[in-house]
């Protein structure tokens, strides 16, 4: 007891708070010494050319969009898999819920902020899923994840996540301040290995499995490694009703963030309505064009495909590795290339691989596929990458 | 058998209101086209009432824009998915509030959530408002950075934690911040409070701190012309080194922005997860708000704006007077557009939203853990949509209420 007692406050004099016995002048000082860095450091020259050579809008088909400098490029850039946004019906749903609820909906969707279109596609996509399932919107696609990871894993409660896994899915880990642990993209030995490591620390822990709340997280297509297939913008998510319910209550970007557009809903549920009117062949043409994409891809010399043989998102990256700044501004210049000669491909180097949540993300190009795009239009992608690859590989 | 009086309404706590438009009355019943049921909107952020005149004053532009384009073009803003439009709308945020450049995004919420990650790190310090909105908390959680709050609006103790701060050091290894970044609002939306900017600013300019000023209620609905608590509380925007703000409020569309100098804009775009992940607002949404900016700007050739701001100035003022005088205990400023009524007992939430509810005044209610517990409010959002009678009318109905309720504790401490 003894010991203790005396172990206890020399233990508790080393841990004591830090005690500034400065004076006056010597506080004085150290404020008027303090200088600040920078609000933000100075963008690289790699990063400023991203920036500046920004590419603009100002016309958009689902097939083609066109830059501010005139030239109508292939659209294998962006998510719109299934042409939506472009199409009639969608445009004319949206036209209608405009001329009743006019634009914005001025509130979350707890303080009056819950409009007709809102509860129609909540209702129409817990459908268009199946029996027994609900769904909540959210008026953003990333926060739909990030708050929903939030909403469930609390402190004390154990994830375990695909390193690949998309920024939003990330941050909501980071925000739940659950345990952690990563395992390696799509890896299922990585994941085996992770989770039997977590089973020798219960062993060794006596814990009970049952103490923890414990998730898996994963994506369905990985972004950085090949959804919004509606043509529209916000985030569902889907479950049965005591999951959505609770996030009615707890999920951070539900509760204290103005809900979306309800013309934006009301186009979603158009969507909605021609996946389901014309999905399956939609399906057939999306995949029908994939392959023949993967075709050309694959013929492209230098560059090596990661992404799955079903994923519209196609992903490429550089056959012999290199230095990472090396690898991205390559690129990147095989990106600005083909744009100018009419094909809209992403490099993901600057603004993804050095992203704060990503540490070992190669650098890569990503090509995406849709229903709208021609056999004509792939022969011609398949045709400008090979040359530009030429070019800088 | 007694009817129970609250039959209709039992579920309304819990149960969206589908019938509900953001005008001053909900109205249509969409299915039949029935009217349901006509309320007061006392809840709405519609502060400009854009909402009431959308036919007259944005509805050709924005069904307009959907000829050109679709409701989204599924990509980020450095994919594909900044239109010209995007970039006009940042170019007239910025010259709007006087400063280089702005980043526009996608919604509100994550514009705080986004933005704060990508500004700070390990090794700064931010130093929040104890009463900051949720998605600063998550912002400034994700960042990583160091967290202090000082109390509500109060320079003084900002003073004070800044001393301890920059004396002090990082924890444990007393290094100095690399840098301290302080975070506040410009309108408090559940004290209807407005920041005390001059002080802050002072304060900030003395300690060689960087200040981000969150506008998401202020901006169109404070100043003379609509340009934010800056302009009201006349402080240059040159001094406050990022402003944030909302276009789902004044505006009447959705999404936030980002203004600041050039560099730190830039550096934005290229870091922050809003612009580089996110989908990018719709281009239809971007119409909306800029004309609903032109508007308020007066460069649409007419005088509504300035009307528009006149009215909600003095509807504003008009309701909090005449609550007060009520005997209700009104929280926040004259000029505010945000009044919460206090009802101090959590007891009270239900009763007082039901019985505004049943007399047709839509009302929001804040209990915990919005609010300490015993700190429950009711909460009404002021438009320039309403009329004078449309007032008059509500503070009759509230005055009964107050009476059912008991909470005119201005005059009693038992209301």
């Amino acid at each position: 007891m003894i010991i203790w007692a005396f172990f206890g406050k020399t233990l508790q004099k080393k841990q004591g708070k830090f005690d500034s016995k400065l004076s006056d002048r010597e506080k004085k000082a150290l404020i008027a010494e303090w200088t600040p860095v920078s609000l933000t450091p100075s963008l690289s020259a790699s990063e400023e050319r991203t920036v500046s050579s920004g590419k603009v809008l100002t016309g958009y088909t689902g097939r083609t969009m066109t830059t501010s400098d005139g030239i109508e490029a292939i659209n294998c850039g962006n998510f719109d898999f299934l042409g939506m946004s472009i199409r009639g019906e969608v445009k004319e749903a949206s036209r209608e819920a405009l001329e009743i609820y006019g634009c914005g909906s001025c509130g979350p969707r707890g303080f009056y902020g819950t409009i007709m279109p809102h509860v129609t596609l909540e209702e129409r996509f817990a459908e268009f899923m199946g029996q027994g399932q609900q769904s909540i919107m959210y008026s953003d696609g990333a926060s739909t994840s990030s708050s929903t990871v939030a909403a469930f894993a609390k402190r004390g409660d154990l994830l375990v996540v695909d390193e690949g896994c998309f920024e939003g899915l990330l941050t909501g880990a980071l925000l739940s301040r659950s345990n952690v642990r990563h395992f390696k993209h799509n890896d299922m030995d990585d994941l085996r290995r992770v989770l039997e490591e977590i089973r020798g620390e219960d062993r060794k822990l006596r814990r009970d499995v049952l103490e923890q709340r414990r998730f898996i997280v994963a994506e369905g297509i990985y972004r950085n490694y090949g959804t919004n297939a509606l043509g529209s913008v916000g985030g569902v998510t889907v479950g049965d009703e005591e999951v959505t319910d609770h996030q009615r209550l707890s999920g951070a970007g539900y509760v204290f963030s103005a809900s979306a557009c309800p013309f934006v809903s009301e186009a979603a549920v158009a969507g909605l309505g021609i996946m389901e009117r014309e999905g399956k062949s939609m399906m057939k043409t999306l995949s029908n064009n994939l392959k023949k994409m993967l075709k050309e891809v694959d013929g492209v010399k230098g560059l090596t495909r990661t992404s799955d043989d079903r994923s519209p998102v196609i992903f490429l990256v550089l056959k012999k590795e290199r230095e990472y700044e090396e690898e991205k501004d390559v690129l990147k210049a095989i990106e600005e290339a083909c744009m100018e000669d009419g094909l809209a491909v992403v490099a993901t180097g600057d603004h993804i691989g050095k992203h704060l949540l990503y540490k070992r993300v190669r650098a890569g190009i990503r090509i995406t596929v849709n229903v709208v795009m021609t056999e004509k239009d792939v022969k011609e992608a398949g045709r400008v990458l090979k040359e530009k690859v030429r070019m800088f590989v | 058998m007694d009817e129970d009086p609250y039959a209709d309404f039992a579920n309304q706590d819990t149960q969206p209101l589908p019938n509900f438009t953001p005008g001053p009355y909900n109205a249509l019943d969409p299915a039949t086209g029935n009217l349901l049921r006509k309320s007061l909107n006392l809840g709405s952020y519609n502060y400009l009432g854009f909402a009431d005149d959308w036919n007259q004053t944005c509805k050709e532009d924005v069904v307009g824009a959907l000829g050109k384009w679709g409701v989204s073009n599924g990509g980020c803003r450095v994919e594909y998915g900044t239109t010209d439009m995007h970039r006009e709308l940042e170019r007239l945020v910025a010259d709007f509030l006087g400063k280089e450049d702005s980043l526009v995004l996608n919604m509100g919420f994550n514009t705080n959530a986004t933005t704060i990650p990508a500004l700070v790190s390990r090794g700064d310090l931010i130093v929040s408002d104890t009463l900051n909105h949720t998605s600063i908390v998550n912002g400034a959680r994700a960042s990583g950075a160091a967290i202090r709050t000082f109390k509500h609006n109060n320079a003084a103790d900002l003073e004070d934690v800044l001393r301890e701060a920059i004396v002090l050091g990082q924890p444990r290894t007393h290094r100095p911040w690399r840098k301290i970044i302080v975070m506040v609002e410009g309108i408090y939306s559940m004290e209807g409070e407005y920041c005390n900017l001059r002080m802050v600013r002072d304060v900030c300019k003395k300690y060689k701190v960087y200040l981000y000023l969150d506008e998401a209620h202020s901006i169109g609905a404070m100043g003379a012309t609509g340009r934010g608590c800056c302009e009201y509380a006349g402080v240059d925007t040159a001094d406050v080194d990022v402003l944030m703000g909302t276009f789902t409020k004044s505006f009447g569309g959705m999404g936030g922005y980002i203004a600041a100098d050039a560099k730190t804009i830039a550096y934005l775009r290229t870091k922050c997860a809003g612009s580089v992940f996110h989908n990018s607002l719709s281009p239809i949404v971007c119409q909306q708000i800029l004309t609903s900016f032109r508007v308020i700007m007066g460069l649409d050739g007419t005088d509504v704006g300035a009307r528009k701001l006149r009215a909600l100035r003095d509807n504003s003022n008009y309701m909090r007077m005449r609550l007060t005088d009520m005997g209700l205990h009104v929280l926040g400023n004259y000029d505010s557009p945000i009044m919460p009524v206090m009802l101090y007992n959590p007891t009270k939430i239900a009763a007082f939203s039901r019985e505004c509810f049943k007399r047709g005044l839509a009302v929001v209610v804040v209990g915990f853990p919005a609010v300490p517990i015993l700190m429950s409010r009711a909460r009404l959002c002021i438009s320039a949509g309403h009329t004078r009678e449309d007032l008059d009318d509500a503070l009759v109905k509230i005055e009964e209420v107050a009476d059912i309720c008991k909470i005119r504790y201005g005059w009693s401490s038992f209301g």
